[in-house]
């Protein structure tokens, strides 16, 4: 072929026809046989007959071995595929359609013991390549071959890897800085104290945003154990780092920082006039600074606070991190009496919030429900309603259900953020309706249309039916309308999900 | 022929109708539309059609436009839509068909608009005037021996200079050979005007291809001197629109593949049947304008019976359809003589001997693997028999993460379209073959 090449490049009016001599034997013949011809035609025809020749003898490269290259795939001790249903599904969101119910499937899935049908997990795999915040559900639904598929390409590296293996860990964390968090939070679930060693081999050279990102990791799980490192990460560069640090550190009873705090601020209350009175500080120290306690921006100058507000923001920091046992023990008073006592006094909304803060932090089932009930579940104390146990916030939210208290129901159903039982949820749906049919629009009417959106994904999805049956038709006014009709299409595709998944 | 009325309640498997798709779009909006409740009126009929049986019709409202009209007709799985969609079938027809073998469509009388059946088959081809045949086909070989001439020049003076050049020239003779009804000659030489100057090698890559140009004239030099076979297969390789001989063939034909290419507005596709009797490969093709939704549906999977007629070729493949086709029930157990990658080569290279010009060739593989791309090939997926042998897959292929995932660590049985460099997977024995067009690809 090379010689015709030269020669077709040149041109047969230079080159003219390559020798019989230089071509493959079995085309002699034909070249004897186009002899006749002009050199130009018998120079593509040639080339044509070569091709033919080449092509028709052509055959594959074969490699030496037989032998399966790939990594072996174990499948023993799988888990079996999800139903056909649910498949279709999980098609679609990955599709990007209904995606926001994508971690709801995929919880339900791993509850169920079931995995992605083989066609599909390439594509939860591409999913979690390009979304590392779902990656921590989307692990246990790949199954051992969606591990192993994952193990042969190199941008799904981060589902293969061994999360009890210290070595795979350490080579997936220095891999692939942005899968980082994700990881963490995997590692997180299992051995809580491995997740932070992790997060502290890079946590000097994390940028900020990361460090963020990978602080908020140890939320959960926060032991004594963290304490160390959440101590140094007080003198951070980013203060969204300080500050969140310092967050975190109230959380921990022992730690030094509540301890600092307590000796720092542990008099800032007095108890007169049978109201609790703040008795402020002369300024506020570096040393409290650094403990998260903020005033105003006067760098390397120690100010003492100046507006209201700041004073407000003084307790909130000082009397939300204090052990609530130290005020008991300070004023020999119980939760309730203490609470009488702030309302009484002086700085009632702040001395609330900052106790809230407290029992919140501290999961101090006394002074919870002594600040709800104190405070009559305003939305002061709202936060503390998800740290309530499950029985005794439906006991509760029934009671005010029961007492057509608006604002407090409103409260209970902007904080919890489980999922609601049954009873709970049914009696909520008729509330909505009742809402929804009367003709007079409340104050609270456009907050309560905007829970019903989170309402609907806490509502056991059983009571789609129930929901339809209450709310279709019972709405006055196109608004109310809409937002019940959302509602009860939510719950349906929720309960056709569940089902699917059961199936 | 008899019309078997239980043969109209044949059902097709969700993943057979699904397998229709041109594209993942098409199969996308399908599905949603299946489900969704935006139909206007819908049903099933029992109608007196050629192929007797069933009629399934759907009217789909849309805002500010006429409805689309769907109609779809058993067992011939004839079917026609009157949306804009370019490719057939679209997703009204799929959609149409899903609610069906969901037993989702009530039985009622069609409506008007449904009743005056479905355009039959419209035949193109130009009634038998021998006189304007001739004149078409002196045309052709007129044209034929004018890119002789011109290939003879571009020799004379040497390929060297080509990409200076540009593609004008090319263009120019190949709008001249579509003029003279050489549109496949045209199709190769503006595919080659690409070549000059694209890649190193491009000299290589160019001589073999105008050199079976080159031979392609030299047969129609003496074309009347040809066996009747060889004369079908340089006929069909200029662009002449084959003309039916007298091999018909009567068999049950599995389907097994289907290739869809757009260019110019003008859809080709290519349908590969299977005889399941004959043991022989049918390619059935069309061309069509894009836009043009009418056609008979043949899912990937399910098995017609019909009489096929063969185009003359010296290794016949070619064929169109004598009647409409007839779905029927599908069989228990079909070997469609799946060879190793050695014998697909072999028989590739018997038909390449008896058609020079052959393009794609129907390779049915059993027992091999896929591959990634690895430090063999590093920019394509490879598959890989028992023996060791490989074929590359397409540069793009966009399915190989999921055949490989639902191969694990299995063989495949797999077909394809096999054109002498590259092997091209088309569908995929998965408890049944399932095309891969409607698959979303992942890069």
């Amino acid at each position: 072929m090379g010689d015709l090449v030269t020669a077709a490049l040149v041109g047969t009016a230079r080159a003219g026809l390559p020798d019989a001599a230089r071509l493959p034997p079995a085309l002699a013949g034909i070249h004897a046989e186009l002899a006749g011809r002009p050199p130009e035609e018998a120079l593509l025809l040639l080339a044509g007959i070569a091709a033919l020749h080449d092509a028709v003898g052509r055959l594959p490269e074969r490699v030496a071995g037989i032998e399966w290259r790939l990594p072996a795939f174990r499948p023993e001790g799988d888990r079996p595929p999800c139903s056909v249903a649910a498949a279709r599904y999980l098609e679609r969101m990955l599709n990007q359609l209904d995606t926001a119910y994508l971690p709801e499937l995929l919880i339900s899935l791993d509850r169920a013991g079931q995995r992605a049908p083989d066609y599909l997990l390439p594509h939860l795999l591409h999913h979690g390549e390009k979304m590392a915040r779902i990656r921590p559900m989307l692990l246990p639904i790949l199954g051992e071959r969606g591990r192993w598929l994952a193990a042969i390409n190199p941008a799904w590296r981060y589902a293969a890897v061994a999360t009890g293996d210290a070595n795979s860990l350490r080579h997936a964390w220095e891999a692939d800085p942005s899968g980082r968090a994700a990881l963490a939070i995997t590692v997180r679930r299992r051995a809580p104290d491995a997740a932070r060693r992790l997060i502290e081999t890079t946590w000097r050279s994390e940028p900020e945003a990361a460090r963020r990102e990978l602080l908020a990791v140890l939320e959960s799980g926060l032991s004594m154990g963290d304490e160390p490192f959440l101590e140094r990460a007080l003198d951070d560069r980013d203060a969204q780092v300080r500050r969140r640090a310092a967050e975190m550190l109230a959380s921990i009873p022992d730690s030094r920082l509540v301890d600092r705090i307590k000796s720092a601020a542990g008099s800032i209350l007095v108890l007169g006039d049978g109201g609790l009175m703040p008795v402020f500080p002369g300024e506020i120290n570096a040393a409290m600074m650094r403990d998260g306690v903020t005033r105003q921006e006067e760098i390397g100058r120690a100010t003492a606070p100046r507006s209201a507000a700041e004073w407000s923001r003084l307790l909130i920091q000082t009397v939300g991190v204090i052990p609530l046992g130290h005020w008991e023990t300070r004023f020999g008073l119980g939760p309730e009496a203490l609470v009488a006592a702030a309302l009484a006094g002086k700085w009632p909304r702040t001395l609330l919030t900052a106790f809230a803060t407290a029992a919140g932090r501290q999961a101090n089932g006394g002074w919870i429900d002594a600040l709800l009930t104190g405070d009559h579940y305003s939305e002061r104390t709202g936060m503390l309603i998800p740290k309530l146990a499950p029985e005794d916030c439906r006991a509760r939210l029934a009671q005010r259900l029961a007492a057509a208290d608006d604002a407090a129901v409103l409260v209970f159903l902007r904080r919890w953020v489980g999922e609601w039982d049954e009873a709970s949820a049914a009696a909520i749906i008729d509330y909505f309706g009742r809402h929804a049919a009367s003709e007079k629009e409340t104050r609270l009417g456009p907050m309560l249309r905007f829970q019903t959106r989170q309402f609907a994904r806490q509502c056991p999805p059983a009571l789609a039916g129930d929901a339809a049956e209450t709310l279709i038709g019972r709405a006055h006014g196109r608004v109310w309308e809409n937002s019940l009709a959302n509602l009860v299409s939510t719950l349906a595709l929720r309960r056709d999900i569940k089902e699917a998944v059961e199936q | 022929m008899s019309v078997g009325t239980a043969d109209a309640y044949i059902v097709l498997e969700h993943e057979q109708i699904r397998g229709l798709a041109p594209d993942h779009a098409t199969l996308r909006t399908a599905d949603e539309l299946a489900l969704s409740d935006r139909w206007g009126s819908h049903g099933w009929s029992v109608v007196e059609l050629p192929a007797g049986g069933r009629l399934l019709w759907a009217e789909f409202p849309e805002s500010r436009r006429a409805p689309t009209h769907t109609v779809i007709s058993w067992p011939d799985l004839r079917a026609a839509c009157s949306c804009a969609a370019t490719r057939f079938p679209c997703r009204h027809i799929i959609a149409l068909l899903l609610r069906d073998a969901n037993d989702d469509l009530p039985h009622e009388r069609q409506p008007e608009w449904a009743c005056p059946a479905l355009p039959t088959d419209d035949d193109d081809r130009p009634a038998d005037d021998p006189a304007a045949e001739a004149r078409r086909r002196a045309a052709l070989v007129a044209g034929m021996a004018d890119l002789q001439r011109w290939l003879g020049d571009l020799a004379h003076r040497g390929l060297a200079d080509l990409p200076r050049r540009g593609r004008a020239p090319w263009l120019a003779a190949a709008n001249r050979l579509d003029d003279t009804y050489a549109v496949e000659a045209a199709r190769e030489l503006r595919a080659l005007a690409t070549i000059p100057g694209s890649s190193a090698g491009w000299p290589e890559r160019i001589l073999p291809r105008l050199g079976r140009l080159a031979l392609l004239c030299a047969a129609f030099g003496r074309l009347d001197a040809l066996p009747p076979g060889e004369r079908g297969d340089a006929l069909a390789a200029a662009g002449w629109s084959p003309w039916p001989a007298d091999d018909h063939v009567r068999d049950r034909w599995l389907v097994t593949g289907r290739r869809l290419d757009t260019e110019n507005r003008q859809v080709r596709s290519r349908t590969w049947l299977y005889g399941t009797g004959s043991g022989r490969w049918a390619s059935l093709s069309e061309t069509h304008a894009a836009g043009r939704l009418a056609g008979y549906c043949l899912p990937v999977g399910a098995t017609f019976s019909c009489e096929l007629v063969f185009y003359p070729s010296a290794r016949p493949l070619m064929a169109g359809l004598v009647e409409p086709p007839h779905l029927c029930a599908p069989l228990d157990s079909v070997d469609i003589a799946a060879s190793t990658i050695d014998g697909g080569i072999a028989a590739y290279a018997a038909a390449l001997a008896a058609n020079p010009w052959l393009r794609a060739y129907p390779f049915a593989l059993r027992e091999v693997f896929i591959e990634p791309p690895g430090p063999n090939s590093p920019d394509r997926w490879q598959i890989r028999d028992r023996g060791g042998r490989l074929l590359p897959l397409p540069q793009s292929f966009a399915h190989g993460w999921r055949l490989l995932s639902l191969a694990a660590d299995r063989p495949l049985t797999l077909f394809g379209e096999w054109d002498g460099a590259v092997f091209t997977p088309l569908s995929v024995d998965d408890g049944g073959w399932r095309a891969m067009a409607g698959w979303r690809g992942l890069a």
